[in-house]
């Protein structure tokens, strides 16, 4: 017997979700009655139907093809997910044009197909880019150079 | 007439200078967004959100709407070109479209293209005048039951109207609304899945959410195999078709119009269906059907008129009843609300100057489009040979300035880098992000009415079914459900969609 792997994961993928938010409002929320229905109600009721789903896929999978996967992108997950943390920790710290240099310049390194020279590049043209654009032109509320190097 | 005045009204809003500039710069940008691969206009709008605040309410969503409707436009110029859809909505233009190409006749094509989607813009715009306020009447008179009916069959049309296993999708809907929930409860103001943190007190920031699950999804996506595309046409010359294509297309737009204005209403429908059926029924009806798939010129012009026409009537549930019918209308509904308007049928009675010039504004745009597209082709192709890899550093740049000008806090770039990686991890396991994210937005309400209906009905769940107009929505959302899963249409459903590979 085939499995589809790939549903199965999804479908126990569902019922984790559902297990942890129906858990989640079950012990944390008022459930209520359905004429007074309290916090907790809706998303109990979703958290079933959710596991339910989940189970249906699980058992929707066996006895099926396993699809083609194609392969998982460990580079460009590793420094896509990591530019917009890294933003987020020196916006304010260090301002918005050494953020901006450091979101363009990690999350450049992601292609496998990026030099140093290329990414130094691009870097420049984006930060004079925004600067004008956000700063200048759109008056966002950031300070250029902020907290530690003033 | 009334329409004459109400449309009168619309002009003058779209005409006004600053409107026909954001018109035009949403335009550019959708087209622009459009021809990229890697970015499509859900995440370019979630991205832009932030800046309309500053803009008057009319604006913000003149400028979001041109992006919606010109990325259309951009779409097709790809796949006409290198065969490589720039809007998942252009997928079958390049069934014909680049076989045309390939025969050098990419410059008929692309006129086809623009013409097809300027008259489709012309008359759905009209459609949308005549069917908005009648439309409105009839939602007026809705009370929190209606609502709660109405939004169940808007969520389970637009999973039926989708890609790929309606069970999943429905998971995912499910998991929206959970994630929509996130917060405070309006009736007690206790917190819920707040994980004791306070920035969530006030719900996961949705830009955050579109921008992760659509855009950084997509660019990993787009990560994981970087060969280059071929560029097929360098130079597009000869651009106006022949006396003998003008014959051909006549038909075939009109017809896609009318399949794409119907369409497009339906919750879940917009630019993608309309497309793949007005293929089928060219197709069908065409008296030479062994054409097409090798460079038929009635199969880029009826699916392109039928895009766009989708894609506008798309707006008609958004403006008169205040559902979303697909993601992009879902973040229209949220421009509306961070602009302070409500969303929903008061809109046309309070607001007549943004209801009527929205529907004016996209005649404006369709013909800016018009006039932007055919002479820059040329500029349009140059862009293409712009390496993706110079393309996603810009693109996170613009996403993390975007979200963090939301609220000025940095949790929601963390917020949208979590997104990002279950955008991913959903992408992977074949879960569709759209009906996520349309669970998402609708969740609050949808709860919101479900208690408010339980509330009037002190406790009675059958007042869903008594109410007739409630039960009547219920009905046919079940309904809806049945068919789907019926085997014979879920047949018929997977080849439709096979074809977009």
């Amino acid at each position: 017997m085939s499995i589809n792997k790939r549903d199965m994961v999804s479908g126990a993928f569902l019922i984790a979700l559902g297990l942890f938010f129906g858990i989640y409002a079950y012990v944390d929320l008022n459930i209520g009655s359905a004429f007074r229905m309290g916090p907790g109600f809706f998303p109990v009721v979703l958290s079933g139907l959710l596991i339910l789903i989940g189970i249906i896929v699980v058992l929707q999978s066996l006895n099926a093809e396993h699809p083609l996967m194609t392969p998982i992108a460990w580079r460009g997950l590793f420094f896509i997910l990591l530019s917009p943390i890294v933003f987020g920790l020196t916006i304010r710290a260090l301002g918005f044009v050494p953020a901006v240099v450091l979101v363009c310049g990690i999350s450049a390194f992601a292609s496998h197909r990026m030099g140093v020279l290329k990414a130094a590049i691009i870097t420049v043209c984006m930060t004079l880019f925004c600067i004008g654009v956000f700063y200048y032109a759109l008056g966002l509320p950031v300070r250029l150079f902020g907290g530690w190097l003033n | 007439m009334e329409i004459f005045d109400n449309l009168i009204l619309g002009m003058e809003t779209a005409l006004h200078w600053q409107n026909i500039l954001f018109c035009f710069l949403g335009v550019l940008l959708g087209t622009l967004v459009g021809v990229l691969p890697g970015i499509g206009p859900t995440a370019t709008i979630a991205m832009l959100l932030p800046i309309t605040f500053k803009l008057s309410p009319e604006t913000s969503l003149i400028m979001l709407a041109g992006i919606y409707y010109g990325s259309q436009y951009g779409g097709s110029t790809t796949a006409i070109l290198i065969n490589l859809p720039g809007e998942s909505a252009s997928a079958v233009t390049a069934i014909d479209g680049y076989q045309m190409a390939r025969q050098g006749r990419a410059g008929p094509a692309l006129a086809t293209a623009a013409l097809g989607s300027f008259f489709a813009g012309t008359v759905a715009t009209f459609i949308i005048a005549i069917f908005a306020p009648p439309l409105t009447d009839i939602a007026l008179q809705f009370g929190s039951a209606e609502y709660f009916s109405l939004m169940v069959l808007g969520l389970i049309s637009s999973v039926a109207l989708a890609h790929g296993s309606v069970v999943k999708a429905i998971g995912m809907i499910i998991l929206g609304l959970l994630l929509g929930l996130v917060g405070t409860d309006i009736y007690t103001g206790t917190p819920r899945f707040t994980l004791d943190r306070l920035e969530l007190a006030d719900g996961l920031n949705f830009v955050a959410v579109a921008v992760g699950v659509f855009g950084i999804a997509e660019i990993l996506r787009n990560l994981e195999d970087e060969s280059d595309r071929e560029i097929m046409v360098k130079k597009v010359t000869g651009l106006w078709p022949s006396k003998a294509d003008f014959k051909a297309i006549i038909a075939p737009i009109i017809r896609g119009t009318f399949v794409g204005s119907a369409l497009g209403i339906l919750p879940g429908g917009g630019a993608i269906l309309s497309s793949f059926a007005a293929y089928t029924v060219e197709k069908k009806v065409s008296k030479t059907p062994e054409r097409f798939g090798k460079g038929a010129i009635e199969g880029v012009a009826g699916p392109e008129a039928a895009n766009n026409a989708g894609s506008q009537t798309s707006f008609i549930p958004m403006l008169t009843l205040g559902i979303p019918a697909n993601p992009v209308m879902a973040l229209m509904i949220g421009a509306m609300i961070i602009q302070g308007i409500v969303p929903g049928p008061e809109v046309a009675t309070s607001q007549p100057k943004l209801f009527w010039g929205i529907i004016a504004s996209m005649w404006v745009g369709n013909l800016l489009l018009v006039l932007l597209n055919l002479p820059l082709i040329g500029l349009w192709v140059r862009l293409l040979t712009v390496p993706y890899y110079v393309l996603f550093p810009a693109i996170l740049t613009f996403a993390s300035i975007g979200v963090y000008s939301v609220m000025s806090n940095e949790f929601d770039l963390y917020a949208m880098a979590a997104f990002g990686l279950l955008g991913y991890i959903l992408s992977k396991l074949d879960c569709e992000p759209a009906p996520l994210l349309l669970g998402f937005v609708i969740g609050p309400m949808l709860e919101e009415h479900l208690r408010r209906a339980m509330i009037i009905s002190r406790g009675d769940p059958m007042v869903f079914f008594e109410r007739p107009i409630s039960a009547g929505l219920l009905v046919a959302a079940a309904l809806v459900l049945v068919v789907v899963l019926l085997p014979s249409v879920r047949k018929k459903r997977d080849e439709v969609f096979v074809e977009e590979d």
